[in-house]
């Protein structure tokens, strides 16, 4: 990763880019886009990440596969699949699979964007003979990604959401694919060690509108936007 | 006039638990300065400082104070600075505050309307039927101007001031509403094994009737009980207390509508109990609204919660041994009590009764109150006569400037009934009950009869164990169940007709009893007519003071038993809301394009479609047409690019792809070659046009279809739902929002393209009109397509989304040396309809055939299937008398029609315009429009009316407008 970069010298860019560079943020390249390193205080990102921290992970790889064969086409790909449809299974490289339909997995990248899982399995996919074996779908450019970290986090989707997130009504790795603030979208509890977070899930063309939806949302609990830098710190911290 | 009061007010007293003595606070009222307490509401602050009158009547603007001070009626509506209707009584006072009376013409003190009051025996119950309905000049220019003038309650500001409203959602095992003593018992019962429990009360602190009431003759007793039960609550952290909330309705699954503060919470609960509690009830008689007459309990909230002595003289009207505590009470606030006025015969053993003669305080068994008296304008009470039974006979009178009405009470039955249940009265003893409650729901304390402190606590300890049992969390054995202790709730007191009148019964409407027995005696004998024809219950207060006493003199005027006659239904809201409330914070989700901040800056004028925003043209707004006009010449002469990323997009793949594609459209898909695009065509079982598109073919099992930009979720939805039945090998994926998408189009579009792209022959020998190939555009991966909806050469150039930015860019930058332009959508209905392309769903309806829309081209009749087939065969041997036809007007100066104009045939209504614009490529005006089959040839005259009723003559033309041979596109 190299610093200061802006994201309007690479040609894949985040859906929320400029709302990050408007408060502030500071970029770094990632393979051939650009990630918000922090937003000048890393320390006090982190910090507030405790409390209620939001992170645009847009750019980092993820992958769908949807159809007859995807489930056991995964497993030979040594994917740990889920038990069920709402949940989600940790990867041993940091990487989660989350099962949407009785056929149908989401795969996204560890926060670090290091697992490489999501490109291998669409390599894998276009040169395997196998059929049937499902068909990729292109999550990185259907959904926008957002990390929700902290405790007041569960309390902060009630205002937007009609599923109770409760951690002890909404289990690690559970899934919810359901209205969001009155747009479909998918929510995957994935915490970061010992914190509560969830990785959230949107329409890549509706970014704008929920970064401000979360952002009035999150005023009351005094949460704020965080950097990739401090996500990872609290990955370390948190373990 | 009332003097200015800089102080705490002449009526406070030592005590007030909601207040804070050390903290003032300074506000006006009807211009002139108050001081209250920090905790005061409007109306105790007031009260403390001898103002009474809050607000006048609505139909005889008399004066009005404080009744209940539990926010049960309209009495106490004021206007606080720009918001009208608050309740005095509960909402709080603050620091300069503005706040004034309502319903009245020039001041509250001297209201010139209060002379309305005189003219009531010219205003009998539905007295507007009758008035208002002959003449129609005469209720056009009197009555409704008159009503307008004086309808209403409350100024609506439109300098209101913006106020930040929102909704939360909420989620408990159990909820319980009602903070008092059954309502805390029953959320300890219920969390005793955990379970997440939610209490709402609507008052500011929890202990319902322990808050003010007095259970013994010493006035310790309330407060004992409400001290264990909060300290208990607060030690069970499984346990929500919501205070000064209300739960304004319930809807079906315990869907709850908590209101506090700005906030709407959202509740579920999977078991409700409720614990409302009682409503106390006034007495008829004459001038029962004055100012001064309050119920024994609001006397009490006074003294106990803000500090204030309610008089200095007093009444206390009652029949049961609750009015002795409030003479009690009244007596240790400093107030003289000249009476106690009981209805009952027979004396009472009960300590407080005791207490209250040993006092030697007068009571007047077997009387009751017939009439109250005041001084000049009805300000306040001043006196009070009393006769036996209340009856039309005066024994005597007594001098006081305060009547505390402690004679009955009903459930709160609102929330009950909302769920289904049922208000049943046992006519032999007066006394309520609530029946035929659907499951996961209880009631508990007085609303179910459960009366004193004792049983209420029982009866709440029982509840919240069955709703734990529900849910199969109880905490130990069943609890017995307790005996019902029902008291006589509702009063010995009569209603009947005063002979002097004002024996209000609906204090909003201020309708009396005499009204209500009109009502009757005009037929409407069933509550529900008498509800209508009379507005009783209709107010604000929905009846919360006025059902029981109209049910009470149907009965009486009827013949028939208040269990007979019923009770008023219920409905939400419960009580008055903000309509901020319900407005607030509502979501409106966007769509914006990859490229959505390159059309801001580029100065594009955005549009909607769907959720979608899109850039109509650019440039300013003053300058539409012509902006529009450059942009298209540019297109046909040049150069231009348009974001068209809101396309629908989905893949359609797997073995049977082609033959899904095939059932799914009108046209032929198996044979279609790889490499190529097709029109697709997708009607409905009724053979009705829903959508069109292209599919591009890139494998034999790999589909890639598009739909319109607000029709993507539809056809995704209808091609699941026919393969749900199909049951063919193929997965269908809405990908809409993965891909961006750029048409570049006009004569120069290859020559710039060429520049950009190195591994797609872009020639039109290898790259032919309706191609498709995948390839890279400036290093971006990207599909390519030869087709186009403007009629010119052109490539639509899709990319990942996250390129779409970037891909947009490097066209723009890479078309500057061709003059390239940017055109909006507007623009792109120009260049269609010279080219003579429908838009579906805009030149189509819910009745389009492909036959009325020239589209047969589309369809492949030799195929076994395809959705709407069959009903297009029978649509095609019964044609409609409809044909959408091209027009053109080549009047220079002719006015330009307007879409949805009508058109007519032979002074008849035959169709209307689906599309038109005034095209400066072609010099005329020209459009779509449905016209009679039998005039939809070219040269048929197309008269359209205008929308200010002149006519406009067109004339069919044969379709398309522009490059009939398809040259352009094709080159």
């Amino acid at each position: 990763m190299s610093d200061e970069m802006q994201p309007i010298n690479v040609k894949r860019r985040s859906p929320a880019y400029r709302l990050n560079a408007v408060a502030g943020a500071r970029f770094t390249a990632y393979a051939d886009t650009a990630l918000v390193t922090d937003y000048g205080d890393p320390g006090a990102e982190e910090t507030a990440a405790r409390q209620l921290g939001l992170c645009d992970l847009s750019v980092l790889p993820r992958l769908g596969f949807k159809g007859a064969g995807t489930l056991d086409w995964l497993a030979s790909r040594n994917v740990a699949l889920p038990a069920a449809v709402n949940l989600a299974s940790p990867q041993a490289d940091g990487a989660t699979a989350a099962q949407l339909g009785p056929e149908e997995i989401l795969v996204l990248s560890d926060i670090a964007g290091g697992s490489g899982l999501a490109e291998r399995l669409e390599s894998d996919w276009h040169s395997s003979e196998l059929t049937p074996r499902g068909f990729p779908l292109p999550r990185r450019e259907t959904h926008a990604w957002f990390r929700i970290s902290g405790e007041c986090s569960a309390a902060m989707f009630a205002k937007m959401s009609a599923i109770d997130l409760r951690p002890h009504k909404f289990d690690r790795h559970q899934v919810a694919q359901t209205s969001i603030a009155r747009a479909t979208g998918i929510i995957i509890r994935n915490d970061i060690g010992s914190l509560l977070a969830y990785d959230l899930l949107v329409d890549w063309t509706m970014a704008d509108y929920y970064v401000h939806v979360l952002l009035d949302a999150m005023a009351e609990f005094e949460g704020r936007l965080i950097g990739h830098r401090a996500l990872c710190a609290l990955a370390d911290t948190t373990a | 006039m009332m003097p200015d009061s800089t102080s705490p007010g002449v009526n406070r007293v030592p005590g007030g638990e909601l207040v804070d003595y050390e903290q003032p606070v300074a506000f006006t009222f009807e211009g002139r300065s108050f001081q209250g307490l920090a905790g005061d509401t409007i109306a105790s602050a007031l009260a403390a400082s001898n103002q009474w009158v809050l607000s006048r009547s609505f139909k005889y603007h008399r004066p009005r104070g404080i009744f209940s001070l539990a926010g049960w009626e309209a009495n106490t509506l004021v206007q606080v600075g720009h918001e009208p209707n608050v309740p005095a009584d509960r909402e709080r006072v603050i620091e300069g505050a503005s706040i004034e009376g309502q319903n009245y013409r020039g001041s509250l003190e001297e209201d010139r309307d209060a002379i309305l009051g005189r003219f009531a025996r010219f205003m009998p119950v539905g007295f507007y039927y009758r008035a208002f309905y002959r003449s129609q000049w005469f209720w056009e220019n009197f009555w409704e101007p008159a009503i307008r003038k004086k309808a209403g309650l409350g100024r609506i500001s439109p300098d209101a001031p913006h106020r930040y409203f929102d909704k939360v959602f909420g989620f408990y095992d159990v909820a319980v509403i009602g903070g008092g003593p059954a309502g805390m018992a029953a959320a300890l019962e219920a969390s005793q094994s955990g379970l997440d429990v939610l209490l709402v009360d609507e008052n500011r602190t929890l202990g319902g009737a322990l808050a003010y009431e007095r259970l013994d003759d010493e006035g310790l007793a309330a407060a004992q009980h409400r001290a264990e039960l909060r300290a208990s609550i607060e030690q069970q952290p499984t346990i929500t207390v919501m205070t000064d909330a209300v739960c304004n309705g319930w809807f079906a699954d315990n869907w709850l509508p908590v209101i506090k503060d700005n906030r709407l919470y959202k509740i579920r609960a999977r078991e409700l109990v409720l614990a409302t509690g009682t409503m106390g009830q006034p007495a008829t008689f004459h001038n029962n609204d004055l100012p001064g007459i309050m119920l024994g309990s609001a006397a009490q909230r006074l003294i106990r919660a803000y500090g204030v002595r309610p008089g200095r003289r007093a009444v206390v009207y009652t029949n049961d041994d609750d009015g002795y505590g409030v003479a009690l009470d009244l007596l240790d606030a400093g107030t003289d009590i000249v009476g106690v006025v009981d209805l009952r015969t027979e004396p009472s053993r009960d300590a407080r009764v005791l207490a209250v003669a040993d006092r030697g305080i007068a009571i007047h068994r077997g009387q009751g109150v017939n009439s109250a008296s005041a001084g000049e304008g009805n300000w306040h009470l001043v006196e009070v006569t009393i006769g036996t039974g209340a009856g039309p006979a005066s024994t005597r009178s007594f001098d006081c400037d305060l009547l505390c009405v402690s004679i009955g009470s009903m459930p709160a039955y609102q929330l009950a009934l909302q769920a289904g249940a049922r208000l049943g009265h046992n006519d032999s003893d007066a006394t309520f009950s609530i029946v035929g409650l659907p499951e996961h729901i209880a009631i508990a304390g007085s609303l179910n009869s459960a009366c004193g402190v004792g049983p209420a606590i029982a009866d709440g300890r029982y509840a919240g164990w069955c709703a734990a049992n529900s849910l199969g969390a109880a905490a130990g054995a069943e609890p017995e169940r307790p005996g019902l202790a029902p008291r006589r709730l509702t009063f010995l007191h009569p209603v009947r007709a005063h002979p002097k009148g004002k024996d209000f019964v609906d204090f909003d409407e201020d309708l009396q009893v005499a009204d209500i027995a009109n009502a009757v005696a005009e037929g409407y004998s069933e509550l529900e007519l008498v509800k209508r024809f009379s507005t009783v219950g209709m107010g604000p207060s929905q009846g919360r003071h006025s059902a029981l006493n109209t049910a009470r003199i149907v009965a009486q005027e009827t013949d028939r038993t208040v269990g007979e006659v019923g009770v008023t239904t219920a409905r939400p809201p419960v009580y008055g809301e903000r309509l901020g409330v319900l407005a607030g914070r509502s979501f409106e989700p966007e769509r914006h394009t990859a490229m959505h901040h390159r059309h801001l800056e580029a100065g594009a004028q955005m549009l909607t479609a769907g959720v979608w925003w899109r850039p109509a043209f650019y440039g300013p707004p003053e300058r539409r047409d012509e902006c529009v006009s450059r942009e298209a010449v540019a297109v046909r002469q040049n150069l231009g690019m348009i974001d068209v990323s809101t396309l629908g997009g989905l893949e359609v793949r797997g073995p049977d792809a082609a033959e899904f594609m095939n059932r799914m459209y009108t046209f032929a898909y198996l044979k279609q070659p790889i490499g190529r695009a097709r029109y697709v065509l997708m009607t409905n079982d009724a053979g009705t046009i829903i959508d069109d598109g292209v599919a591009c073919r890139f494998a034999e099992d790999w589909y890639y279809v598009t739909t319109t930009t607000t029709g993507a979720e539809r056809v995704y939805q209808t091609m699941l739902w026919w393969n749900a039945q199909w049951r063919l090998n193929v997965d269908v994926a809405n990908v809409s929002v993965a891909f961006a998408a750029v048409n570049v189009a006009g004569p120069r579009s290859r020559e710039l393209l060429d520049t950009l792209v190195d591994d797609i022959d872009l020639s039109a020998e290898a790259f032919p009109y309706m191609g498709v190939r995948e390839g890279h555009v400036a290093g971006i991966p990207a599909r390519v397509f030869r087709v186009g909806f403007v009629g010119e050469l052109g490539f639509e150039v899709h990319v990942a989304s996250g390129h779409g930015e970037a891909l947009w860019d490097t066209i723009m930058d890479a078309g500057q040396v061709f003059g390239i332009v940017p055109f909006g959508v507007e623009t792109q209905r120009v260049l269609r309809l010279e080219k003579g392309h429908i838009i579906v769903s805009q030149d189509t309806d819910a009745m389009t055939t492909p036959e009325e829309a020239h589209m047969t081209w589309a369809i492949s009749r030799r195929k076994p299937f395809f959705v709407g087939k069959r009903s297009i065969e029978v649509r095609d041997r019964f044609l409609s008398k409809r044909k959408l036809v091209g027009f053109a007007i080549d009047d220079p100066f002719a006015p330009l029609p307007q879409e949805s104009n009508l058109v007519l045939h032979e002074g008849e209504i035959a169709g209307f315009v689906t599309s038109v614009v005034r095209s400066s490529n072609l010099g005329r005006i020209i459009g779509l429009a449905y016209t009679a089959r039998d005039a939809s040839e070219p040269g048929d005259a197309v008269p359209i009316r205008l929308d200010d009723g002149r006519s406009v003559d067109a004339t069919v033309v044969e379709l398309p407008f522009y490059d009939p041979d398809n040259r352009r596109q094709e080159m």
